[in-house]
């Protein structure tokens, strides 16, 4: 009966959150300018967790908008980690 | 800890004690804090060669003493641009260990540093060519001798007085992200 | 393991089986919200109310079905006089079935051989049904609110000398009757009654209906009922109409025990094609034990499969929102966080120390 929904956007957001602070914190120490693909890749994350919040309690989206919010945001979520990857 | 990084903090112990109790000799020093002779030698040597402390003869002891800093004994001195660029490395886990690596030698290769340090060839090079931009480390002709450190004395000094921190949440997030790459 | 990381490690991982057993059973009971527990999921039952409209007069009785919400429309109706049931279905986009059931009479099985099996001679007409039993009788229809099946409509009508009365009721929701039965909104439960039968010595009692229709008529020992749940051990009649690609059913469907005297006992049926095409003959024997019988009481159902009801369960659950639930992880979440980030630089330090 727990509309687990609300749990998981919840705990999505707060955890994209803490990791882009991370990020931000670590490219602060090193100065190294690649560590902010890694703090962008988290920030759409947690804007990820925002949206699918609006999408719950803002009322009804479709399932095929749904899909296509999330997998967007996903592929630009995995081309900042990749993007990542390919630093000298 | 390993050896290197090991070394720096029993050497800033070393440096308090003598800050603090000026004219003790070996034998006390090493017994204070619970050292070898040998070993307390040896970094009281290296100490003084990079010009931290002074020692002198009283008969048969050889007593140690703080060298004079400029604005007082027990004050952190105002950093300079290059030392506050050292201190920046320092406190990175891996910077940390390359350098108390070439502090112990006169010079290493990029396989002898490898061999001490627990990251992968590619993020060693990045980091040796992040500290070799900054001008702490050189990479002179002939190449073969490897990298040496340019200005021990700054480094040692730097070591000796300030924390060294362990590694924290976002060290860990750097060391780990880092060896992310192709 | 120093003690505190194992703490951290004990920490994290108990959370996330908390997480992974939050989401299992989330992910089982998305459903489940049922406010009158019946089983039924609200969700089900708000798309597949109806409303029934009634009537009962002299001559015979009748209502109406249809479904509440659209743009799903549906309606079923069953009207029945001079001893015969009417049954339709009509569904959006066209398309129906409808089927005629005529209870023709009272007969007796003497099963004389002894060999279990209806053998030709064995059936003997006892009290014939139909228009002489139900013609022109008064009928009546109560309507009661109920808090499982919404608006409850009761009809009754009842033959001429006594001898057979049938009960009808239908529900605008999903109702359940008994732990192994619930009414559907699309049936319509008809409890036959059977009071004093004469009979002869070591015979059983039984029923003689005969099903009229233009439809593919199967017989099915598995009802739609059972299939859904909503009923145990039953047998059916279906009756298929409408175009091949969106097929209407309409069932008439009776449970393999009857109750005689308060006792229970198996029902027995037998087939038979009628004289005519589009004519089946269907009869229910009521193994009695060749007891005489006070009062018999069995409850076939007349009802159909609603497109609506089919809709909505191939439907996905909408998403629910949540703020208390939504606010709590937050907060949760945070805590564990911050929680976890406090308690390593704690450690850190007194490792420096």
């Amino acid at each position: 009966m727990v509309a687990i929904e609300n749990i998981l956007v919840a705990a999505v957001s707060v955890f994209a959150l803490a990791l882009s602070g991370i990020a931000i914190l670590a490219f602060r120490r090193t100065r190294d300018i690649h560590i902010i693909f890694l703090a962008a890749a988290f920030g759409v994350f947690f804007v990820k967790g925002l949206l699918l919040t609006l999408a719950l309690f803002a009322g009804s989206i479709g399932l095929t908008d749904l899909f296509i919010l999330s997998g967007s945001l996903d592929l630009v979520i995995l081309a900042l980690f990749y993007g990542f990857t390919l630093r000298r | 800890m390993d050896e290197e990084v090991l070394a720096v903090k029993t050497r800033k112990d070393l440096y308090d004690f003598v800050r603090t109790n000026p004219g003790f000799h070996l034998r006390e020093v090493a017994r204070a804090l619970n050292l070898s002779i040998t070993l307390a030698d040896y970094h009281l040597r290296f100490l003084e060669k990079h010009e931290l402390i002074t020692s002198s003869m009283d008969g048969e002891y050889k007593r140690f003493y703080p060298r004079s800093i400029p604005g007082g004994a027990n004050e952190r001195p105002a950093l300079t641009d290059l030392e506050k660029q050292i201190l920046a490395f320092l406190r990175q886990p891996v910077p940390l260990r390359i350098l108390a690596f070439l502090m112990e030698r006169e010079a290493a290769t990029h396989k002898e540093i490898l061999e001490h340090t627990p990251v992968s060839a590619s993020t060693l090079s990045h980091h040796l060519k992040k500290i070799q931009g900054a001008g702490l480390v050189e990479h002179p002709e002939p190449r073969e001798h490897g990298y040496r450190v340019s200005d021990p004395k700054a480094i040692a000094r730097i070591m000796a007085t300030y924390e060294l921190a362990t590694p924290d949440q976002i060290d860990t997030f750097i060391r780990v992200w880092g060896e992310f790459r192709l | 393991m120093v003690r505190s990381r194992r703490v951290i490690w004990a920490f994290a991982f108990s959370t996330a089986v908390a997480l992974a057993l939050a989401l299992a059973s989330g992910v089982a009971q998305s459903q489940a919200h049922d406010a009158d527990n019946d089983s039924i999921p609200d969700a089900v039952e708000t798309a597949t109310q109806r409303v029934v409209s009634a009537v009962a007069q002299r001559g015979g009785l009748s209502f109406t079905s249809r479904l509440v919400s659209a743009p799903s429309e549906d309606q079923f109706g069953v009207s029945f006089s001079d001893g015969k049931f009417d049954v339709y279905y009509v569904k959006p986009g066209g398309g129906g079935v409808s089927y005629t059931l005529e209870l023709k009479s009272l007969v007796q099985w003497l099963d004389e051989n002894g060999n279990g099996l209806v053998d030709d001679g064995e059936i003997v007409p006892s009290e014939s049904l139909g228009s002489s039993a139900f013609g022109d009788v008064n009928s009546s229809h109560v309507e009661m609110p109920n808090e499982d099946g919404g608006r409850v409509h009761y009809l009754n009508v009842t033959s001429r000398t006594g001898l057979v009365s049938l009960n009808l009721t239908v529900a605008e929701r999903f109702m359940r009757l008994s732990a192994n039965r619930i009414l559907t909104p699309m049936e319509v439960k008809v409890d036959i009654e059977i009071n004093r039968p004469a009979m002869q010595v070591g015979a059983y009692i039984g029923i003689e209906f005969r099903m009229e229709t233009g439809e593919d008529v199967e017989y099915s020992d598995v009802t739609w009922d059972e299939l859904h749940d909503f009923a145990v051990d039953d047998a059916a009649m279906n009756v298929t109409g409408g175009p091949p690609n969106a097929p209407s059913l309409a069932f008439f469907s009776w449970a393999e025990t009857a109750t005689v005297d308060g006792s229970q006992i198996p029902v027995d049926w037998m087939t038979r094609s009628g004289s005519e095409a589009g004519e089946y003959d269907l009869y229910l024997f009521y193994l009695t034990g060749g007891q005489s019988v006070v009062q018999l009481v069995h409850d076939p159902t007349i009802g159909v499969r609603s497109a609506a009801f089919e809709d909505v369960v191939s439907r996905p659950p909408p998403l629910q929102a949540d703020y208390i639930l939504y606010g709590g992880t937050l907060a949760a979440m945070a805590v564990l966080v911050i929680g976890t980030i406090v308690f390593a630089n704690r450690r850190r330090k007194k490792r420096e120390e």
